[in-house]
């Protein structure tokens, strides 16, 4: 009998090595591996900071617009000046900035913006991680079962996945808002909730084959893997294949394009409310805000520049977020 | 000299009562087909194409043959991950031709496999406890003291440290993962090993490690192997008998010294010649077959004898005959008509 030594003279370079040099008996699993290196990547934590912050001041909306003793939906008629057509009154470049209201106030309304701009980042976010949720969970399901059983499956979803990809869904979203705004009025589904929710369906749905795509290839490569035929010859049946042995091996896949889908659906979601289909006043989202500002950019340009800049930061962040894990968790795939 | 059909068994010389694996006609087309949406069918490749043999427990068979001949294909009709186009596989008694899943599932537990690639028969996000433990958890087997312990002892055996059952498959080195792959194998006690060119991917030096591993294996636990290997100096050593395989059929089947010392078949002696012989002496005086022309398609193999094409005795005769593979002496099975009468060396 040989011991295992042998090989590590003659066979190996570096892993053994590691092995050998290990403090610990516990393994460092690739992700764990990947997290040390993403710990060591400057844009990659500043983004992550940046990003965890956005949505802490998102989620803590209300603690903190209570505290500073302004709310979203209140018309503050003292900070417009009903002379000048309901203008914010004074503030830099008229935006009604002061003590009270620290980026100002709507104008025409009087409303706070930056209570809206915190509420307004709740419903966006909500939006855009639901529906990326969705489509997640559609893409890899469908995408893993395309890729895995071949065949007619894989050319039933394909097709799909081609046609979903070719359908111009905002207009689509355009022409169907009405319809099913007043089928979900008569459900008993009251507005804002039932808009939120149909914006999350509808983008996440649009979307899903973007993930399928990418989770069908990623299968179609790793089933002729030879652990998924180990694992069919131990009597793994397709759920064990698919669950246990492929989907830890899309994680990586999954988590990146996950981070640079989020940027891409705030960015649709504002668009649809800006176009006045998605979520309208008075609650406020990002979209209809800039919606809503765009008829005042000459008077009050900072009301234009405040949510746009909101919109830029976080995409910007997504983004680089994204970028920095994709070259982590694959660094193949670094173009 | 027996004259059996060409569905007759070549058996190992001293059978006694029923083998653990019996081969018959065994024929695995794929079908090509053009066309996306309406798919027609345009042909097959002839993968393996009548193939016959028998494994009795604890002795390995060598299953030699050139890239594409169909020895994988062959290895993965016997465990079923591919239902044959044709012929039986009978496991133990029991025809599995084409069983369901489901009762092929207690089955698995009897014959295992070990792959070629290290780097891939190991899943890169599983720990090495995961990957040792799942035949018991597929399998649904409860063992004495658990799974953790049976794992640890299972890396134990195949000369791994126990305490590295959290670690991940790239902290290994070639030869070590081929040993965690043999520890999944060796799990549920099988019967039967399905070693698919266990030791291509590794060093020379190590090869002879894992093929004594094997061995050792094969002995305190009566395994069977099946162990395909693509040129035949790897299998002289481990092999009781070997099998040579061209285009999908066997050529030459019988006792290894036998087949190194005074094969019959053209091809397998243009595969030997190709093997360095350590006595200079020898390699002198061997005259040698260089194989020349390409290995013709599995999709449209020559008609009569399928190694024609390349084979330095071919005649008009090969042509238009399938050679049989006939017992040209006991336990001795060939494919050709024109055997070789001299000996190799
Ligand atoms: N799933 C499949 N679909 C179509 N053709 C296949 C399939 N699997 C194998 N083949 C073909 O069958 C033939 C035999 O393949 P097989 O993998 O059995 O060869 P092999 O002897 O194991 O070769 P190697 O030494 O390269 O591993 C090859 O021509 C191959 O292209
Ligand atoms: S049958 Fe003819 S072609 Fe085939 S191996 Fe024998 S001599 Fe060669
Ligand atoms: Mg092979």
């Amino acid at each position: 009998m040989t011991m295992s030594a042998g090989d590590t003279l003659t066979q190996d370079h570096a892993p053994v090595e590691d092995v050998g040099a290990h403090k610990g008996i516990e393994g460092r699993s690739l992700g764990q591996i990947a997290w040390f290196r993403l710990k060591h990547d400057k844009i990659a934590m500043l983004s992550m900071f940046m990003i965890i912050l956005i949505l802490l001041l998102a989620i803590l909306a209300p603690l903190i617009t209570k505290v500073l003793g302004v709310d979203p939906t209140t018309f503050y008629r003292a900070a417009v000046d009903p002379d000048k057509g309901f203008l914010p009154k004074g503030g830099p470049l008229g935006s009604g900035i002061s003590g009270d209201h620290l980026l100002g106030v709507e104008p025409g309304t009087g409303r706070d913006t930056l209570a809206r701009l915190l509420y307004g980042a709740r419903i966006s976010l909500l939006i855009a991680l639901s529906a990326t949720v969705v489509s997640v969970v559609i893409g890899t399901i469908l995408g893993a079962l395309a890729g895995y059983l071949g065949g007619k499956m894989d050319a039933f979803i394909s097709r799909l996945m081609d046609l979903l990809l070719a359908f111009p869904q905002l207009i689509l979203l355009i022409a169907m808002t009405p319809v099913f705004v007043t089928l979900l009025d008569q459900l008993g589904v009251p507005g804002t909730p039932g808009r939120v929710l149909y914006l999350i369906v509808f983008i996440g749905f649009f979307g899903w084959p973007y993930f399928g795509r990418i989770i069908r290839g990623q299968v179609l490569s790793l089933r002729e893997r030879e652990f998924v035929e180990a694992a069919r010859s131990l009597g793994a049946g397709t759920g064990h294949v698919l669950f246990r042995q492929l989907l830890p091996n899309l994680w990586a896949s999954i988590l990146v394009f996950s981070s640079l889908i989020i940027p891409t659906y705030i960015g649709t979601e504002a668009a649809l409310s800006f176009l006045g289909v998605g979520v309208v006043p008075p609650t406020p989202t990002w979209g209809n805000m800039l919606g809503d500002s765009v008829r005042y950019a000459r008077v009050d340009p900072l009301y234009l520049f405040i949510p746009g800049l909101a919109l830029f930061t976080v995409v910007l962040f997504f983004n680089l977020f994204g970028d920095a894990l994709r070259d982590v968790l694959d660094p193949r795939g670094s173009r | 000299m027996t004259t059996p059909s060409s569905t007759a068994t070549p058996e190992a010389p001293k059978q006694t009562g029923d083998p653990l694996l019996r081969v018959e006609g065994l024929r695995k087309y794929f079908p090509i087909k053009r066309g996306i949406i309406f798919q027609k069918k345009v042909g097959d490749v002839k993968a393996v194409d009548g193939v016959s043999f028998t494994v009795s427990s604890g002795e390995t068979l060598g299953l030699v043959g050139e890239s594409g001949c169909g020895k994988s294909t062959t290895g993965r009709l016997l465990n079923r991950l591919l239902e044959p186009t044709d012929g039986k596989v009978f496991f133990d008694g029991k025809d599995v031709s084409h069983i369901s899943a489901s009762d092929m599932r207690p089955l698995r537990r009897d014959i295992q496999m070990i792959f070629q690639d290290p780097y891939s028969s190991l899943n890169p996000r599983h720990n090495i406890g995961t990957i040792v433990g799942a035949p018991f958890r597929i399998q649904n087997i409860k063992t004495e003291q658990g799974v953790k312990r049976s794992v640890q002892e299972l890396l134990e055996r195949v000369g791994l440290n126990p305490e590295h059952y959290n670690r991940y498959p790239h902290e290994f080195s070639g030869g070590q993962r081929q040993r965690i792959g043999i520890a999944r194998a060796l799990a549920l006690r099988p019967k039967m090993i399905i070693c698919d060119e266990p030791v291509s991917a590794l060093d020379v030096s190590i090869q002879a490690q894992v093929i004594n591993l094997l061995e050792d294996l094969q002995n305190e636990f009566n395994l069977a192997y099946i162990f395909i290997a693509h040129d035949l100096s790897v299998v002289r050593h481990i092999s009781d008998r070997v099998a040579v395989m061209y285009l999908g059929k066997i050529m030459e089947l019988t006792d290894r010294d036998r087949l190194y010392q005074e094969p019959v078949n053209p091809y397998t002696h243009s595969l030997l010649s190709a093997v360095p012989v350590p006595d200079p002496h020898k390699e002198g005086r061997r005259e040698r077959i260089i194989l020349t022309g390409d290995l013709p398609s599995p999709v449209n193999p020559p008609s009569g004898c399928v190694f024609r094409t390349r084979c330095y005795k071919a005649q008009q005769k090969c042509k238009e005959e399938m050679p049989q593979l006939l017992e040209v002496a006991p336990g001795h099975w060939s494919a050709c008509h024109f055997p070789e009468e001299k000996q190799l060396i």
